[in-house]
């Protein structure tokens, strides 16, 4: 269970000018859940993303996180991710230099070494990453080429998706995944988010378009402004939103 | 005008020198050299080769000439025997204080058609060869003053001479070894052939086996005739008493091939001075390096200088460096393109990673370009580590130092592709190029 609590979060920009961007976040995420965060441009969703995924270029000022009773904003990126934690980035990052499938395979063996299962060789691995490309719809060329260096957007996005169906995570964030994708792009995104679904998972999905929720039907949707949940409702909220817009929360709620 | 500054050991060195058996040729060289360094002596920062260079190091020293050693003290077998590469098949050639040292070389599967000896040797089996193939102009004293030293005092060194059409297939791996009791000065003199259409794969490595300050003061001449193919690599390994001069001169003629990548982690102070001379239509080099600087007072420096003398010739230069500590790195690559090289193809890059706020690096890539209808670019960048990227592989669930260490590998991954010999390439690597 993920457990927010008046997460207060600023940002310090090159002039040194301190920044508020989330200005008190409290959200509840239960086991098996999925929620959706919606929301205009610059209310703070890609912070709260980065936030839980450990990032360093943020404040915490005040609030708390907890993920299964584990203070998270206490742990590393790479203790939060041995949690279970996986964010899938808005715009991943190239790496040149960086063969993607040494990178996967060092990614796995780290997490399976911390939760003292086996490491996979080479052969071993090859295999099981053959049968998820095919999921994700990525040409195994990919693999052989530095982590998303010169990939198309699509091409990262699936990356980013492999990456989660190689690693397994319990706590998957989707930051804007569905941005740039085309229909059978997002698709898949959906296949793939409904395969790994079960009891334990759950999953925060940020996003700024309703048709994505199409594919993944969501538990709870949160509408985010000015770095707070203004409102929360079921999946008839994200309808809502698209044919209404943000307008009419922000008189209401502001 | 300012005074002449040569260290009171090597005053010593030069009131030392008995004349030798030599030459008259020879004897010349030497003498041309040693009046051309005396008058100068060591160079100042005021000179614009020499800028970034704190010749410091070379102050306060009892640097003793290395002397060709008389016996092989028992456990040099065992220890030059586990300097050898075991993971490719390869030609083993041991130089000890600048000396060849046959005795310690295995050569018996070597073809026919190579030679390999000491320099001395050659001069006198083979003195028409040595002297065709000597330097056939002297070294500037402004551009090359150490050049000039090691003319003035080397003695010895390889001679390795490839006969026309013969392709050695398996790499020559040049171990040579510094150990002395007392600090010691090496002036050795390498020179290496090529003949038409030859081919030729070196692993060059410098080892030292004792902890007091060495000097090596290298000359390297190779020539590589028309459509002769050459890989040279060279692997310094960390010694944090060496002070290293190297000045290499390669010439190559029509059609020929170099590839040269030299790589070094770790060393207290490397000066390498490339000169690459494409004289003829169609020849083409490509020449790169990739070195570590992690301790503080550490200093690399290249200046590489490529000159493109005959149309249709090519050259690739890629230099990469991370800097961490208090260390430093100096790069000076220069790319000349005279009237006659038309159609020449020349890329430069240099790139610096500084891990520190204290490291620093120097980059100075130039061209000069006097014909007209050619491709020439180059750049250079200068930064600090990916904090994105580092990012990106924590959040996968890798150990920050683990993260660390793929980045810089990432870094060195484009040096380290471009040894073509995929042996050499694991050896190097495995001798944590990247710590």
């Amino acid at each position: 269970m993920l457990t927010i609590h008046n997460l207060q979060v600023a940002v310090q920009n090159d002039k040194q000018q301190i920044k508020h961007i989330l200005r008190g976040v409290n959200l509840t995420i239960q086991p098996g859940e999925v929620h959706a965060i919606m929301g205009p441009n610059g209310s703070g969703k890609s912070t709260l993303a980065n936030v839980l995924a450990g990032k360093k270029d943020y404040q915490v000022i005040e609030g708390s996180v907890s993920l299964d009773g584990q203070n998270l904003l206490l742990l590393e990126p790479e203790e939060r991710a041995a949690q279970g934690v996986f964010l899938a980035f808005q715009y991943p990052t190239e790496i040149a230099g960086v063969n993607n499938m040494y990178f996967l395979r060092t990614a796995l063996n780290s997490l399976r070494k911390r939760n003292h299962l086996p490491l996979l060789d080479a052969a071993d691995f090859l295999s099981l990453i053959k049968s998820k490309l095919k999921e994700v719809g990525l040409n195994e060329t990919l693999l052989h080429r530095a982590v998303n260096e010169g990939f198309s957007g699509g091409e990262k996005k699936r990356n980013e998706i492999l990456q989660m169906l190689m690693l397994e995570p319990n706590f998957i964030i989707l930051d804007e995944t569905d941005s740039g994708l085309d229909i059978d792009a997002l698709q898949m995104v959906g296949q793939c988010v409904n395969s790994l679904r079960n009891k334990r998972r759950s999953f925060l999905i940020v996003t700024h378009y309703q048709r994505l929720l199409d594919y993944i039907q969501p538990d709870v949707v949160h509408v985010m402004a000015q770095g707070k949940i203004i409102k929360s409702g079921d999946k008839s909220l994200a309808i809502e939103l698209e044919t209404k817009g943000y307008g009419w929360l922000d008189e209401k709620s502001l | 005008m300012t005074a002449i500054h040569i260290p009171s050991w090597l005053n010593q060195h030069f009131s030392n020198v008995e004349p030798a058996a030599e030459p008259q040729w020879l004897a010349d060289f030497r003498k041309h050299h040693r009046d051309n360094f005396l008058k100068t002596g060591l160079p100042s920062r005021r000179q614009e080769r020499w800028k970034y260079t704190n010749l410091a190091c070379l102050e306060n020293k009892k640097f003793i000439v290395a002397k060709p050693f008389t016996t092989i003290e028992k456990n040099w077998y065992e220890k030059t025997k586990a300097c050898r590469a075991a993971s490719f098949e390869n030609h083993f050639v041991v130089c000890v204080n600048g000396f060849y040292a046959p005795s310690l070389s295995q050569l018996e599967k070597l073809p026919t058609g190579i030679i390999i000896c000491s320099l001395q040797t050659a001069i006198h089996q083979y003195p028409e060869l040595v002297k065709k193939h000597w330097p056939q102009q002297q070294f500037d004293i402004d551009h090359y003053p150490f050049a000039n030293l090691n003319a003035a005092f080397a003695h010895d060194g390889l001679f390795l001479y490839v006969s026309d059409h013969c392709k050695i297939d398996l790499p020559i791996h040049i171990v040579s070894i510094t150990t002395d009791h007392y600090e010691s000065v090496t002036h050795p003199h390498h020179i290496l052939v090529l003949g038409k259409f030859s081919k030729l794969c070196i692993l060059e490595e410098h080892v030292a086996w004792s902890d007091r300050a060495s000097l090596m003061n290298i000359v390297t001449t190779i020539s590589v005739s028309a459509g002769a193919d050459l890989e040279y690599y060279k692997h310094q390994q960390s010694n944090r008493h060496a002070i290293c001069f190297a000045h290499t001169v390669i010439e190559q003629q029509e059609d020929s091939l170099v590839n040269h990548v030299d790589c070094s982690a770790g060393s207290f102070f490397i000066r390498d001075d490339l000169l690459i001379k494409l004289n003829k239509r169609g020849a083409s080099c490509s020449t790169s390096s990739f070195y570590r600087l992690y301790q503080d007072g550490q200093y690399v420096d290249h200046h590489v200088d490529i000159e493109h003398r005959a149309p249709y010739v090519r050259s690739d230069m890629l230099y990469k460096g991370i800097i961490d500590k208090k260390s430093q790195a100096v790069f000076k690559g220069k790319l000349y393109v005279a009237p006659e090289a038309k159609k020449t193809c020349a890329y430069q890059a240099n790139h610096h990673l500084l891990l520190a706020n204290q490291a620093e690096a120097y980059s100075r890539p130039e061209l000069e370009i006097y014909a007209d209808d050619v491709q020439c670019k180059h750049g250079a960048t200068t930064g600090k580590l990916d904090q994105e990227a580092l990012f990106y592989l924590r959040s996968r669930g890798i150990h920050y130092d683990d993260a660390l260490h793929i980045l810089l590998q990432g870094f060195a991954y484009d040096v380290m592709q471009r040894i073509r010999h995929e042996g050499i390439r694991d050896y190097i690597q495995h001798h944590r190029m990247v710590e």
